[in-house]
């Protein structure tokens, strides 16, 4: 570009030069001294200085050179107003450094740091009319024909919420929010368990409601003393009150700690009869919300 | 003899290119022939200051109205960059003469009413 430049400017000089030899040889003819007829030469072209600077604002792009003149502008009115400047950039930097924390935290806690095999295959299925917002539900019929259909995905799983239980073991008993979910949930995530088994597809044939107690990690800290003794005791399953104090939400059912143990519970245990409970039924709409695994690679 | 200071007339801004691409119009010319002829055609009426031509044709060049080459003059011995005007600069001044004629016809329309009617 700046030898493109010079280019030009060589050109220019040429020229320029050109013009006023010829036009003193003109000056001459009519008359006069040679230094006179080359006085007279540059009176007639005019300022060569200027002259250049108009073509380069020609040959320049004029916007580009705008926006420098108004970048220097702006850095001198920031100068002569020192406090105003200083609170600009504070506020600037305070709210675009918040915003890039929230971000990393939400990343890393939310996206990449999940207790998952490999999470960041992990997607959301979702779909949309035009002109619509994301429904992240669907009904079961339909995540039923796209789990037979499959062939873009490593699996797929349907997951609803369950509402608060309380979970008695021993002289132990604690709440935790419940979570529905389809037999392919573990395999997808990729979770084994410590003690037991987990939720299988096989489980979806038989229609028999299977719980599986879970912890969070950070209730892991809390209740690893008990564990034992709450894996092998009954299960209770009660609603809880909304004003409930014990309620835990680090139990939500997708913090799916290492310890994950399956109990295959009395289905009167639960409170719930045959699967009548289910909140899917090949035959019933139920929502479901489908959290797909991309296939390694994508 | 050039003619005194008040009696030259400002050139409109805008006409310089219509009469660069005009005076292109026989033949080539480089800058001091164009600066010259405008000169000479109009009793030295319009005073084209020299220096301003150039950042005129380089415009023009860039539009791509008009293309310059290097050569010998014919009547110097001396190299001069040419001006030639390019089919795209002959539709350009086609589109400004229509304009200006317009524009005098319409200046003339209100200055000159009883000649019109």
């Amino acid at each position: 570009m700046t030898r493109w430049f010079r280019r030009q400017d060589d050109d220019l000089d040429r020229e320029i030069e050109a013009h006023l030899a010829a036009e003193a040889e003109d000056q001459l003819e009519a008359g006069g001294d040679p230094a006179a007829a080359r006085r007279a030469a540059r009176r007639a072209f005019g300022n060569p200085a200027l002259v250049k600077e108009d073509l380069r604002s020609v040959w320049r792009s004029r916007p580009v050179e705008a926006f420098w003149q108004d970048a220097r502008f702006g850095l001198r009115m920031l100068r002569r107003a020192p406090l105003f400047t200083l609170f600009a950039i504070t506020s600037l930097t305070l709210g675009l450094g918040a915003a890039g924390a929230v971000f990393a935290l939400f990343d890393k806690i939310v996206w990449r740091d999940l207790p998952v095999r490999d999470p960041g295959r992990l997607v959301v299925g979702s779909h949309a009319r035009p002109g619509g917002g994301f429904n992240y539900s669907m009904p079961y019929p339909q995540y039923a024909a796209m789990r037979e259909r499959n062939t873009t995905l490593e699996g797929l799983f349907a997951v609803t919420p369950f509402g608060r239980i309380s979970v008695t073991a021993g002289a132990d008993s604690d709440v935790v929010e419940g979570l529905y979910a389809g037999g392919d949930y573990y395999a997808t995530l990729g979770l084994g368990p410590s003690i037991g088994r987990l939720l299988t597809a096989e489980d979806d044939r038989t229609a028999n409601l299977v719980a599986v107690i879970s912890r969070s990690r950070r209730a892991d800290q809390r209740h690893t003393v008990h564990d034992r003794r709450r894996r092998s005791g009954r299960l209770r399953r009660r609603r809880s009150r909304a004003t409930d104090g014990h309620h835990d939400p680090d139990a939500h059912a997708r913090s799916l700690g290492r310890g994950s143990a399956a109990l295959e519970s009395g289905v009167r245990d639960l409170g719930v009869r045959d699967g009548a409970a289910s909140p899917w039924r090949d035959d019933r709409a139920g929502p479901a919300g489908v959290p797909p695994r991309l296939p390694a690679g994508r | 003899m050039p003619k005194r200071a008040s009696d030259r007339v400002e050139l409109l801004q805008g006409t310089l290119d219509m009469l660069v691409l005009r005076t292109l119009l026989p033949g080539p010319a480089h800058g001091h022939e164009i600066a010259k002829h405008i000169q000479r055609s109009t009793d030295d009426v319009l005073q084209v200051e020299h220096g301003s031509l150039y950042p005129a044709l380089h415009r023009l060049e860039r539009k791509g109205w008009i293309a310059g080459r290097w050569s010998l003059a014919r009547d110097r011995n001396r190299e001069f960059k040419y001006y030639r005007l390019t089919p795209a600069g002959k539709r350009q001044l086609a589109r400004e003469e229509s304009r200006w004629k317009q524009l005098a016809t319409a200046i003339g329309r209100i200055m000159w009413p009883a000649q019109e009617a």
